[in-house]
Parts: structure tokens; sequence; C-alpha cells
């Protein structure tokens, strides 16, 4: 006869002891900047950084402010507002610094950051009436080509193109997910290789040069479970983190899943003592030219948040992010100068670095920067 | 660790879905549904979620499956009797898209070997993906008669925009103890999903298709 259906009540905590923490997580990172968006309680899910490590945010008003870091503090450069529905995506062009591209569910957008920051571009559907519910983009590593994905409308989602110069479409993909299409990510080197990924469970690998999406459609790698976020990690490898915070590790030139790493595993990994706490970022290739994995937990104060290294089967111990305050939504990472930049639930933007890497790494300031209001450390 | 719903709810639940089912007999098996009412819970920030859990009893029995294999796994297959096609079957198929889309609709879903899933846009192109049904990796280091079952066994949900979760979690024709059990693995691999677990949780019901619903929690 089945038992019960029982409450765990058992408060998430460290499996180590601290001395052991400090020893285990070995490679250092320290806070250098903290910058809280507002004075209310918010939630920051959607973060993008540029070269020149501007740091651009979307608040639940639809809103997206661009910080700068200067040595080690945040300046706010520019507040754009401009979407009247959800904000699902911001992307830096990876050519044009001061360019910042933002998809939501009213379409697609392109911002000049300079200046006061302006919408230079609203970029059309076929049916200018009835724009597409967009869940993510993302701009080719050339600059030239953005793609967004969609939830479902009746069965169809779609993977909408443009020539980031013109606002009308070049054209789309539908055929290839059943379900909304929640990461779009175009190859870092290749400019025509894009991965898919969705809450029917794939990942698609396509070379959008071919002439229809039939031929596009390299391969389809069948992850099991919705997917969150997709990386690419190196020439042929991408990462993804499921909603059930899974990890796997593909080959997107063979379509061999590498790895697969579990909520437990994860969890143990980074010494909490409870999986369902477990809470996976995403996976990037770091300054040492290793896979990271950002993961946290929700448990106990939700504050806590590490990572570690891929090795092969084995998932090590590598940052521990003492500082930290929040329960983490995203992160973007500069290989260059070894930052790493989080932001999530309380609203509260961090950069991390190495220790001295504020001397070295930062960009200097360029002339006089506008603090539009105080540095607030602690927020509420 | 306090009791949510206790083994007596869980079983009176239970039983009275199926004995509905049992009163009032429909012409299709009526599946029985766990609906999950969440709480504190901001669909417009929160994370959103969706997935598919793998339940310990089969709840579709009569899902149609099909195995694309390599000359092993269809060799494999014809002893089990279970439909197969191999690769020089598919390439007859000549990416035609009104064959393909047939192909998807004959079965419900299907089991690649791990040589033929790679070839599959190629050979078919995305008929299978428009269908909803890629398939899910055969290896040989697996028994296939122990895939296809869980296969049938694997449900999906997806917490949209309402502050409601639904997952099917067997079926009218289930023993009690089956069903029960395919509910508690549910309960618990959802609530393990949330972020404030059961404080996330304002209610939760099972239901058989046509009947009415019956409270747990």
């Amino acid at each position: 006869m089945e038992s019960d259906i029982v409450e765990n009540s058992e408060i998430d905590k460290d499996t180590v002891s601290p001395e052991d923490l400090e020893t285990l997580f070995s490679k250092k990172y320290k806070l250098l900047a903290e910058t809280a968006v507002t004075l209310k309680k918010t939630y920051i899910n959607k973060l993008s950084v540029s070269k020149s490590l501007n740091i651009a945010v979307q608040l639940l008003d639809n809103s997206i402010e661009v910080y700068r870091l200067d040595k080690s503090s945040l300046s706010k450069v520019c507040r754009l507002s401009g979407h009247t529905k959800t904000l699902t995506e911001l992307v830096f062009s990876n050519k044009e610094e001061h360019l910042l591209y933002s998809a939501g569910h009213d379409g697609v957008k392109l911002w000049d950051i300079r200046t006061s920051g302006l919408c230079v571009q609203e970029y059309k559907d076929e049916q200018p009436s009835h724009p597409r519910s967009y869940e993510c983009m993302d701009v080719s590593c050339s600059g030239r080509v953005i793609c967004a994905g969609t939830e479902t409308v009746q069965n169809d989602a779609y993977m909408v193109f443009w020539d980031q110069r013109k606002p009308e479409p070049l054209g789309g993909y539908w055929n290839s997910h059943t379900e909304d299409i929640t990461q779009v990510k175009f190859h870092k080197d290749k400019s025509e290789t894009l991965a898919s990924g969705s809450i029917d469970g794939i990942i698609n690998i396509y070379n959008i040069e071919e002439p229809t999406e039939d031929e596009a459609l390299i391969f389809s790698l069948n992850v099991d479970h919705a997917v969150e976020k997709i990386t690419w990690l190196n020439e042929n490898q991408l990462s993804c983190a499921t909603q059930s915070n899974v990890l796997q590790i593909w080959d997107s030139s063979s379509a061999d899943k590498l790895q697969h790493y579990d909520r437990e595993k994860i969890s143990r990994s980074i010494k909490r003592s409870r999986a369902d706490d477990c809470y996976v970022v995403d996976a990037f290739t770091d300054a040492d030219g290793r896979v990271v994995v950002l993961a946290g937990s929700a448990g106990g104060e939700g504050h806590a948040l590490r990572s570690l290294a891929l090795a092969g089967k084995k998932l090590q111990p590598a940052t521990l992010f003492a500082e930290n305050k929040q329960l983490v939504r995203c992160c973007a990472y500069d290989k260059q100068r070894d930052v790493l930049v989080t932001t999530g639930e309380s609203g509260l933007v961090n950069v991390w670095g190495a220790p001295g890497a504020d001397k070295e790494a930062l960009p200097k300031q360029l002339g006089k920067s506008v603090r539009l209001h105080e540095q607030r450390h602690r927020p509420y | 660790m306090s009791s949510k719903v206790s083994r007596e709810t869980l079983y009176e639940c239970v039983n009275a879905v199926l004995q509905f089912a049992k009163d009032k007999k429909r012409n299709f098996l009526e599946t029985v549904e766990l609906q999950i009412a969440l709480k504190n819970y901001d669909t417009q920030k929160d994370k959103r979620f969706a997935g598919s859990i793998r339940l310990k009893y089969v709840t579709r029995p009569n899902m149609q499956v099909c195995v694309l294999g390599d000359q092993q796994h269809c060799d494999e297959a014809k002893v089990l009797n279970v439909p197969c096609m191999d690769a020089e079957a598919l390439k007859k198929l000549n990416k035609n898209k009104k064959m393909v889309k047939k192909l998807a609709k004959k079965y419900d879903a299907f089991l690649a070997s791990e040589s033929l899933i790679k070839q599959i846009p190629r050979l078919l192109g995305p008929g299978l993906n428009k269908a909803g049904k890629f398939p899910s990796p055969l290896s040989h280091q697996e028994s296939m008669s122990q895939k296809i079952d869980e296969v049938k066994a694997t449900v999906k949900f997806q917490m949209k925009k309402v502050l409601c979760l639904s997952v099917a979690v067997g079926n009218v024709d289930m023993a009690a103890d089956e069903l029960a059990q395919n509910v508690h693995l549910s309960v618990n691999f959802l609530v393990s999903l949330l972020k404030k677990h059961w404080q996330n949780v304002r209610s939760l019901h099972i239901k058989s298709t046509m009947g009415p619903s019956q409270r747990l929690y």
C-alpha cells in the first residue's frame, strides 16, 4: 500500500564545513561592484553584456536599463522605454557595441545606447498589425542577421529572421518545433550556424545559408526536457540547461550527447543538501579554457551561488560566490577580462572578478559618467 | 516531515475516481489527470517550467510505438512484434512531406537507434519534429521492451500563463495501487520543481476525463 504524501521540511544547507568550502572552491572571485536597479523588490530576468562591459538589464515594467562599469561602481548610462508588453530577451550587437536589441511580446526593437538611448529600428512581422510574441532572440556573430523565436500560436512556433539593416523579415522557419521556442543562439564564429531550443525538449541545429527550412535543419538533439538555456561553449560543443535543472553537453558536429548531469549530482557537487532546491543558471567556457556551470540553491536564505568545472563525468568545485544575496536568474561571462555578471530575483546586478582584476581588467572611465542615483548596497 | 496527503485520502480519491468510471462506463479509455493549482507564483516573473515525468506504471497501454532501427534493433523489434523501419525504408519515403506526415500520424511515439537518429533530418526532414514526435534514442545497452514501457509511462506537463498544472497520471483501468503510486510520484516531482515547494501549492485534485474532481489537498 502506498504511503502518505509528505512534505520534506528539512532546510537546505551546506554538506561540508565553511573551512572545507573555502578549500574546495579554490578559484576565487570577489564582488567587484553591485547595484540595485530600484528601491522596490524586483526581478531581473534578462541580461546582456557588451564587449566593453556595458550591462543591459530588463526591468519588470518592460523598460531596459544600461549600466557601465567604472572601476568598482556601476553607473547608469540610460533607460530605454518602449516595450508595452513582456520583454523577453536582450542582446548587444557583437560588432557595434552601442547597439542593443530587445525582443518581447510586442516585437523586436533596436536601440542606440549613446546619447539618451533611442529606439532606432522596429523589426516588423509579415503582418505588421499582428506582431508575434517573441520569447527569445539572438544576433549572428557578423552582426548582420537577427533571429527571434516565438510562442506557439495554433500549434506553430516560428523562428523569424531579419537583416538588421531592414525592418521587413527575410523569412522564417515553422516546422521544426511544436512548443514555445525558448532559445535561439547563433554560433560564436560561424554566422550561418544557429541552434534553437524549445519546451518540446528538442534542440535543432541549422545552417541558415540553405535555401529552405528542410535543407537548413542539420540535426535535432533530443534533450528530453524543456530547454531553458543554450550556450555555445566552443567550436563544436553546446550546453543546455533544462527547466528541470539538468545540464547536458552536446557535440553539434556529431549530434552526440557528451554529458548529462542531473539535479541531484549538481546539488551534491555544489555541496548542498536538498537537490530539489538546486537550480542551474548557465554554463560557459572560462578564461582558463574550462567549461564551468553556474548553479545555486533556492533553499535556506536562497543565497548559495557556486560554480563547478566540468571534468568528464565529474563536476569539480570551482568558485564560491560568498557575497551573493539573491536567487540568480542570468549570467554573462566576459572571457577576456575573466569577469562574470549576475542578476536575479532581488533586482541586484553583481559583477564578479578575480581579486586584483579591478585594477587591470576593467574599462577605464571614459569622460564623465552620469550618476543618476546614489549607489546603494542595501536596497531595502 | 509533515503529511500533506494522507494515505487514506489518497486512496479514497483514487477509489472514488475509479468507481465513478466503472459505474458510468464510456466507450473510450478515460485518462486520470492530476491538477495542481498554484499560489504565491507570478507567471510573468517567476520561472515557468514544463517537461515530462517518467511514472512507474504505464498510463497509455494502447500507445503505438515504432522503432526506427539499425539491423540489430529491427531484428529485436520483429521478435517483440513491435513495428519497425530501417534506414532503407526511411529513404524510400524520399523526404516526401505527405508520406512523412502520414508516418508521424500512424504512431504515437518513435524510438530510434543512436546511429539512425542523427540521420533523421537528412532522411525525413522536419516532419517528425512538426508532429511533436521526434524519436527518443535507443541504445544497444538497454532492453527495447523496457524502453517502450518507459515511453508509455512518460507524461508531459506544462505551465503556461495560468496558475494550474495538469498531468495525465493514469487511466481508469488501472489498479488503485498503481494509480496511487503514479499520483504520489507526480506530486513529489512537480513539487520539487516549485521554488517554494508546498508553499506554492494551493490545491490538488484528481479526476477522470468524464468524472468529477476529487480533492486530494
